[in-house]
């Protein structure tokens, strides 16, 4: 009954929820997003053992901060702006200073995972790989669903940034996949604000 | 290419989608539990807050609830409920006031009917003597236990709605606003005497004895301000 109820909370409740004390809720709401973020960590960096850390560091920190926790802004927009700048404290370590992923050798996901990555994947992948860190942070937000206002709210720029970064990041894919893909590209990088 | 034109109708960019592995699960819910006992020191249940607001409430509402039904009663039932502690001076201040009371309530509750003003012809030469030795200059004023039985008598015949501190009814609020406009200024022995002197009949012999006594009385108590006659006397005093 405690499940069914939990999955018709918000985010933010379930948060506050675990603050007073109840696992059951923490529970749900790491059933509820655990995926997508582990997916948003992978697309970033490709290397399983690197992305499980980045999203159990991730965790923790939103695990600490369950004390002092106010609902200012949506949980979804907090939870990717932790693992963002997780993600950016990983790359500037001085053992992982790769402007992109070009010399980091490529990894799929285990098959043992039920995941099938074809060749168009494996394509987009690798031309995400080539972009900038900051317009390949900006292209796998738009991914998770993000909006511009939230995409400022989490890289922490401006929204007029994040849409040139997205600008840039289209021609960019578009160059590197090649002119008869260029409405996949195009296709992600419109739609809602 | 077909099948990059269906992944193109679903407007996402075709990329893996890979699970949380369950190692990572397992570790993130062991610190989260791990973490839950810091958290409940920390804070309260939801309810308790509610809970505390509504506990007061009720004891704000019993509380009121008890204060009216304490302030209900009269002033008066004070003094009859409380007698037996009160101390002697307050008892001696009641005095004069307990005697105009029983006075003015006797005239007004006990009036003569046709029978008792016969009876009252034939008992007039006794009740003009008595009269007579109470007119006397500076009678003795009732004991304090003689007053408190007098009005205890006059309480127990009030309506019970009077005692329980309802509206009284228009017979009690007279009695209480004549003794409280016309009779404050009157020593009780003064009132008491007046009373008596007036329940003779003006055509008996004894009227003139009455008449005569209430000169004395008058002379006796200056500063009183007694009308001229004992009929103003009565009409100032004794009725309403």
């Amino acid at each position: 009954m405690a499940k069914m109820w939990n999955r018709l909370r918000s985010d933010e409740s379930l948060m506050l929820a675990y603050q007073r004390g109840d696992m059951g809720a923490f529970e749900s709401l790491y059933q509820r997003h655990k995926d997508a973020l582990f997916t948003y960590l992978f697309r970033s960096c490709s290397r399983h053992a690197i992305v499980e850390e980045v999203a159990q560091e991730t965790w923790m920190a939103v695990i600490q901060a369950a004390v002092r926790y106010r609902p200012e802004a949506k949980f979804r927009t907090w939870l990717y702006q932790i693992a963002h700048h997780r993600m950016v404290d990983f790359w500037r370590r001085p053992d992982n200073r790769h402007s992109n992923l070009e010399d980091v050798p490529e990894e799929t996901a285990p098959q043992n995972q039920g995941e099938i990555i074809d060749e168009i994947e494996k394509q987009v992948m690798n031309a995400l790989a080539q972009l900038p860190q900051e317009q390949r942070n900006v292209v796998l937000l738009r991914e998770q669903g993000f909006s511009y206002e939230e995409l400022a709210d989490i890289v922490g720029v401006g929204r007029e940034t994040i849409k040139s970064r997205l600008r840039y990041a289209r021609q960019q894919l578009s160059t590197i996949i090649g002119t008869s893909d260029e409405a996949i590209v195009g296709a992600t990088l419109e739609g809602q604000p | 290419m077909n099948e990059s034109e269906n992944i193109l109708a679903g407007k996402k960019l075709p990329l893996p989608s890979p699970r949380s592995p369950a190692q990572l699960d397992e570790r993130v819910l062991a610190e989260a539990r791990k973490a839950l006992p810091r958290q409940k020191t920390y804070r309260q249940p939801w309810w308790f807050a509610g809970s505390a607001a509504a506990a007061v409430v009720v004891v704000a509402v019993t509380l009121n609830t008890t204060n009216l039904t304490t302030m209900s009663t009269p002033a008066y039932e004070n003094i009859v409920t409380d007698s037996e502690s009160k101390t002697e001076a307050a008892r001696t201040t009641l005095e004069p006031r307990l005697d105009m009371r029983k006075a003015s309530f006797e005239s007004k509750v006990a009036k003569p009917s046709v029978h008792d003003a016969h009876r009252q012809e034939k008992r007039m030469p006794v009740a003009a003597a008595a009269v007579a030795a109470e007119a006397a200059p500076a009678p003795a004023a009732p004991s304090p236990a003689t007053a408190r039985l007098a009005l205890e008598e006059r309480m127990n015949s009030l309506p019970k709605s009077a005692m329980a501190g309802q509206a009284m009814s228009d017979t009690d609020a007279d009695i209480q606003m004549h003794y409280e406009k016309e009779v404050e200024q009157l020593p009780g022995n003064i009132l008491n005497t007046l009373q008596r002197l007036t329940e003779l009949e003006p055509s008996s012999d004894n009227a003139k004895i009455a008449i005569s006594e209430y000169e004395k009385l008058r002379a006796s108590c200056r500063a009183c301000g007694l009308p001229a006659t004992l009929e103003e006397a009565r009409k100032k005093y004794l009725l309403p």
